[in-house]
């Protein structure tokens, strides 16, 4: 049968020839998808780790700023380099009644905050005027809680009634007819180590620490305390200004531009926080 | 003859792999790019929310500095609310005022970040507790003066703590002395003194101080400042537009004294009235706090409730002056020509004291843990 042009198959160099220009373009191809790939991995590596300080930026001063201190105290507990125990304030309330020295009244409009109060979990911290004539004997006192009601104060309004134990009364005489009273909370922020990597964690009441950001380079991130004239103090009643370095960093290794091998990529954010109830 | 190759037959895969490529290469930029994006949001987000909170708390300061004596006339539990304000770079801060009880306001501001066409960005509310803080009058009687205080005719001078008629009680009564000055008091007639004890000559505590530097502070504050001359017939009145209002645009309106009569709107308005020289009072009625530079006289027929504080003389005659509250003059001369017929000049009254200065004070937070975040 006689073979046309059509016909004819490919010769060994040409087949060598194609085979070598697949492979040309095949690795470019390939390399190229895994430049994308590790690019795009080390974004999202890099978004998420910025996301995480920004996330404590926005943490840290909410949870610090309103810390009091003053001349019957501190709500400062206890600080170091990598922990700050404290009273952490979640709720501002008006107490509409007290029945008896043990029992408060908390009128449920006009009241502010992220979380209801919860007993006994939490405690209160009850406005006592004194003489109205004078501010010199105006204080903030702390009572524990152990169960609360639904009730009404005296007016009809909706409220909750507040049962505190027998161990310490409030002296109803001092307490002006819609006082204001604080629920708290007593929170540790730690920088801590947990499954060998380092991380903000939280707990409440001397519950177990859970972290809440993270993961940190952990020689980095700090804590820092200040006078108001800017001297670093260890006395927590000193305290006026909070300083929080966050050392975070990636998750996974990332390639990283001059390093062969993948690497933590690590950023930081540093945060001054000027305590609003600390004069 | 050319050969003229079949194109269908030309089949092969670099189309299709060009094309494959282009699609995948794609995802991972799009990806990437939305990353970068997700990012630039997330950092957006994070300075629209400092810049509402900045908002909020300028609102808070603003609001305490430039206290308006308006959040001082809310009843308990009534609100006020703080007119917005634009900071510029789309921060805006507004909120209200609202009165907790007697003496404790909550200041509530709102701070929002906004897009140029005002959708919403960002929103934070903050909160201050403060507490009225009124001017400190040293006030340990009836009449306070600097040298001798006269008392004649039927006078009568008493420290004894005493409500205003038909005013609720503001808490418990203190008698103070009837007279307290630096010199003598002397006394003629019918006149007649109490209190605890009704006079206390030769007070050397008694300084210039004591009157200039409330007075000072008050005038500075003043509601109405009145002009030369004799004022005859100050009452209280009403505006004439709806919704009825006390007219505190009415210099002749000195607030509503009275329980019970026909200005109730006006019962809670106190006002700092203010003369830079001498004045003539004649008939009429008011409640605040009455400031004269120069000497005062009161000419009969005149019922004043609150805090006089005169830095020159004062003298009352006539008939059926009333005066509850107390009284500070440089130089006091109180009696009359005719008679009082058992009606007294000047009784002492806390209360009357109290709600004239508070109702005239700023604030200031209280002492501790004022401000909170409320979210």
């Amino acid at each position: 049968m006689p073979m046309t042009r059509n016909q004819r198959g490919f010769t060994l160099i040409e087949l060598l020839i194609v085979m070598v220009i697949l492979g040309v373009v095949g690795a470019a191809f390939v390399s190229a998808l895994t430049n994308a790939s590790k690019v795009s991995q080390a974004q999202a590596e890099k978004s998420g780790m910025q996301s995480n300080l920004r996330a404590g930026a926005g943490l840290l001063p909410a949870e610090l700023r309103e810390i009091n201190i003053d001349g019957s105290g501190s709500d400062l507990v206890s600080i170091s380099p990598t922990s700050i125990t404290y009273r952490a304030m979640r709720r501002l309330g008006f107490i509409c009644d007290a029945p008896s020295a043990y029992q408060m009244v908390l009128r449920n409009t006009d009241s502010y905050g992220l979380t209801l109060l919860s007993a006994p979990h939490d405690s209160l911290v009850i406005y006592l005027e004194g003489d109205p004539a004078t501010t010199t004997d105006d204080i903030w006192d702390v009572f524990a809680t152990v169960s609360t009601a639904s009730g009404t104060c005296p007016d009809g309004a909706a409220a909750t009634v507040v049962n505190l134990p027998g161990s310490k009364a409030v002296p109803t005489s001092d307490l002006r007819y819609d006082a204001p009273a604080r629920t708290f909370e007593d929170m540790t922020l730690s920088i801590y180590s947990s499954d060998g990597r380092w991380w903000l964690g939280a707990s409440s009441n001397g519950a177990t620490m859970q972290p809440v950001l993270g993961p940190l380079a952990a020689a980095d991130s700090t804590f820092g305390f200040r006078t108001a004239d800017g001297t670093v103090t260890t006395t927590p009643s000193s305290v006026r200004v909070i300083e929080a370095v966050l050392h975070g960093e990636t998750t996974n290794a990332i390639s990283k531009s001059g390093y062969d091998t993948r690497r933590l990529n690590q950023d930081s954010l540093k945060i001054r926080i000027r305590l609003r109830n600390a004069p | 003859m050319r050969h003229v190759p079949d194109l269908k037959s030309e089949r092969g895969i670099a189309l299709a792999m060009a094309i494959f490529a282009l699609v995948v290469i794609g995802a991972i930029v799009a990806g990437t790019v939305f990353a970068g994006r997700l990012e630039q949001s997330g950092g957006q987000n994070t300075i629209y929310a400092g810049q509402a909170f900045a908002a909020a708390d300028a609102g808070l300061a603003s609001t305490v500095a430039g206290w308006s004596k308006a959040f001082n006339q809310l009843a308990d539990h009534d609100s006020l609310a703080v007119t917005e304000t634009s900071l510029g770079g789309n921060a805006y801060t507004s909120g209200e005022v609202v009165r907790v009880n007697d003496l404790t306001f909550l200041v509530r501001s709102v701070g929002e970040t906004r897009t140029s066409s005002g959708n919403v960005l960002a929103t934070r509310m903050l909160g201050q507790l403060v507490k009225l803080n009124p001017t400190d009058v040293d006030i340990q009687a009836a009449v306070t003066a600097r040298g001798t205080v006269t008392v004649g005719g039927n006078a009568r001078v008493d420290g004894h703590d005493q409500d205003p008629s038909g005013w609720a009680s503001c808490g418990s009564l203190t008698d103070l002395a009837g007279i307290r000055t630096n010199d003598t008091v002397q006394v003629s007639g019918s006149a007649t003194l109490n209190g605890s004890p009704p006079q206390t000559p030769w007070d050397s505590t008694i300084t210039d101080s004591m009157f200039a530097k409330p007075f000072d502070d008050l005038a500075a504050n003043a509601d109405i400042s009145l002009g030369a001359g004799s004022y005859n017939g100050m009452v209280p009145s009403y505006t004439v537009s709806t919704p009825v209002k006390c007219n505190k645009a009415n210099t002749s309106n000195w607030g509503e004294p009275w329980m019970g009569t026909s200005f109730p709107l006006c019962t809670d308005y106190f006002p700092i009235i203010y003369r830079n020289g001498d004045l003539d009072l004649q008939n009429g009625r008011g409640q605040g706090v009455l400031l004269v530079r120069g000497n005062l006289r009161i000419r009969g027929n005149v019922a004043f409730t609150g805090l006089i504080i005169a830095l020159g003389q004062v003298e009352s005659r006539g008939t059926g002056n009333k005066i509850s509250g107390a009284l500070l003059a440089s130089n006091a001369e109180l009696g009359d020509e005719t008679t009082f017929i058992g009606n007294p000049v000047v009784t002492y009254s806390s209360c009357a004291v109290s709600k004239a200065l508070q109702a005239s004070a700023k604030v200031i937070p209280l002492a501790s843990r004022s401000w909170a975040q409320l979210y």
